[in-house]
């Protein structure tokens, strides 16, 4: 995304914006200011972003969708603290809400970063001339945030790799998935996800993983995992495995984040020890009547315990409290991956498992939840103590950049 | 014979009279016409002037009825003008990023 000029940032549209619904509002009932020609006249006490106080500034328009704000994961950020509060003990939190303030608020997104203008994080600016747009750009607004994994995997920037398949054949954007109602904080409707008797004592969700799966592959594909169809890996595996571990390739993994304040310039800065593209499965941490699976896919994620030593000693005291290799769900969906292409391009294939050898020594207590004792075996040895017989199909392509395919020839001749 | 001479000198006044008359008609009429053009003429020339105000007066409603559809708002006056905000832009400062690796 080609940065703004500064007066792109702020160029209205004459023509259409006066006559929106918004462009009936005088500016200055939002953005303060002063009328006047003089530009520092008329910017004195300027409010360039309203929507940092939705409460006051869109609540008489919008009050369902601002009554949400405070579930609002892009306003709120509780995704962090869902973390951090795991990771650190509360008498440090003084301090790591000062290194949140530096160097994680700026995620924080209003309803302007998505409705109006590009988001600040990305250096802001006006979309379309100040229009209000219903549904956010998904290059200018939610890749704009979510671009490092996300966007480039969905949008197939990595090199030899595709683009995911709902937005090479389906131009999909996010929102059509990821409804408005769960970008403002609720569920589109609760009997829509709350399907489960677990639901007879349904709990505020604390993690992005836990309890009912929204958005869920199966509202679309529906009989993909009741085996219900003519596809014989969803007969076999039905919910056993996510639908990531077969339909997803190489995605990004960090390693070691660390930040800190610049001593030349004073802005806060981070540096990671490296990204990389991988491909991992690991168990299911966090199994429930919702996501039963037995295997998921594994992202590593860049927190050591060293990670706010800007900010002082020993601050992720409890690193092990949570596997540093977590539950994800890359968006780079493919019909025919490698590791689908035959029974045993899975089974048998060490490269395509987490298990312990592959996992940092100091990290191996953290995730122990996720690594995989034993990998599945090979089919032909299966066969050979079940006596069934499985017809090897899809030869293997290349996608995956750390996985040594193993051809069904090599592997069951 | 004397009658029958003055008789002939009768009509010939007579028929100087009628041409007299005659030509006092044409010329009359000429200068009827010629009074019409002139009108015409002044009116063409005076044309403009009658014409001058209504334009003026167009152009004095114009802006009025232009106004109303332009934002009178001093915010949007600056900011749907390209130029003026090229003019105004406080200069870029480039701001270095030390961030290293994947965001």
């Amino acid at each position: 995304m080609a940065p703004l000029e500064p007066w792109e940032k702020a160029l209205v549209n004459g023509e259409t914006y006066p006559d929106s619904v918004h462009g009936q509002i005088p500016c200055q009932n939002c953005h303060g200011g002063r009328q006047s020609a003089d530009k520092a006249e008329a910017h004195t006490d300027i409010i360039a972003r309203p929507s940092d106080d939705p409460e006051i500034y869109c609540q008489e328009c919008h009050p369902d969708v601002v009554a949400l704000n405070e579930n609002n994961l892009h306003d709120n950020l509780a995704g962090y603290w869902t973390i951090l509060d795991q990771r650190t003990v509360p008498e440090d939190h003084e301090t790591i809400a000062t290194m949140f303030g530096n160097h994680c608020s700026s995620c924080h997104a209003t309803c302007g970063d998505c409705h109006v203008s590009q988001p600040a994080l990305v250096g802001g600016g006006l979309i379309d001339g100040h229009m209000f747009n219903k549904t956010p750009s998904l290059t200018r607004n939610c890749t704009a945030c979510h671009g490092s994994r996300v966007g480039n995997e969905y949008l197939g920037k990595h090199e030899d790799l595709q683009a995911d398949v709902h937005f090479r054949q389906g131009r999909m954007a996010c929102i059509d998935c990821h409804t408005g109602h769960e970008m403002h904080g609720q569920p589109a409707a609760c009997e829509d996800c709350h399907t489960s008797p677990e639901t007879q004592m349904v709990e505020p969700a604390n993690h992005r993983y836990d309890g009912v799966q929204s958005p869920r592959c199966e509202s679309c594909h529906i009989t993909a995992t009741i085996g219900q169809d003519d596809i014989e890996m969803h007969q076999v595996h039905g919910a056993d495995l996510s639908c990531q571990v077969c339909h997803s390739v190489a995605y990004t993994s960090c390693d070691g984040c660390h930040v800190a304040i610049s001593e030349t310039t004073g802005n806060p800065f981070y540096a990671t020890d490296g990204s990389y593209l991988d491909f991992k499965i690991g168990l299911n941490p966090l199994k429930s009547f919702d996501r039963p699976y037995d295997y998921v896919t594994l992202r590593h994620v860049p927190i050591s315990s060293d990670s706010f030593a800007f900010y002082g000693d020993n601050l992720v005291p409890n690193l092990n409290a949570l596997p540093t290799w977590v539950y994800t769900t890359p968006h780079n969906i493919q019909r025919e991956t490698p590791q689908a292409a035959s029974c045993n391009a899975c089974h048998g294939n060490a490269d395509l498992f987490l298990t312990v050898d592959q996992v940092y020594p100091n990290e191996v207590e953290a995730n122990q939840p996720v690594i995989v004792p034993v990998i599945p075996a090979p089919i032909s040895e299966i066969t050979a103590t079940v006596g069934i017989t499985i017809t090897e199909g899809i030869s293997a392509t290349a996608g995956l950049t750390t996985t040594t395919i193993i051809s069904p020839t090599e592997q069951n001749p | 014979m004397k009658k029958a001479q003055r008789i002939q000198n009768i009509k010939t006044i007579l028929l100087s009279l009628m041409l007299v008359l005659a030509t006092a008609v044409l010329l009359s009429s000429c200068s009827s016409s010629a009074e019409t053009d002139s009108a015409v003429a002044l009116q063409t020339a005076l044309e403009p002037t009658a014409v001058i105000p209504t334009p003026t007066e167009e152009t004095a409603v114009a802006p009025t009825a232009v106004a109303a559809t332009l934002p009178t708002d001093e915010c949007l006056l600056c900011h749907i003008n390209k130029d003026e905000l090229i003019q105004t832009a406080d200069p870029v400062e480039e701001v270095v990023s030390e961030n290293e690796g994947e965001g």
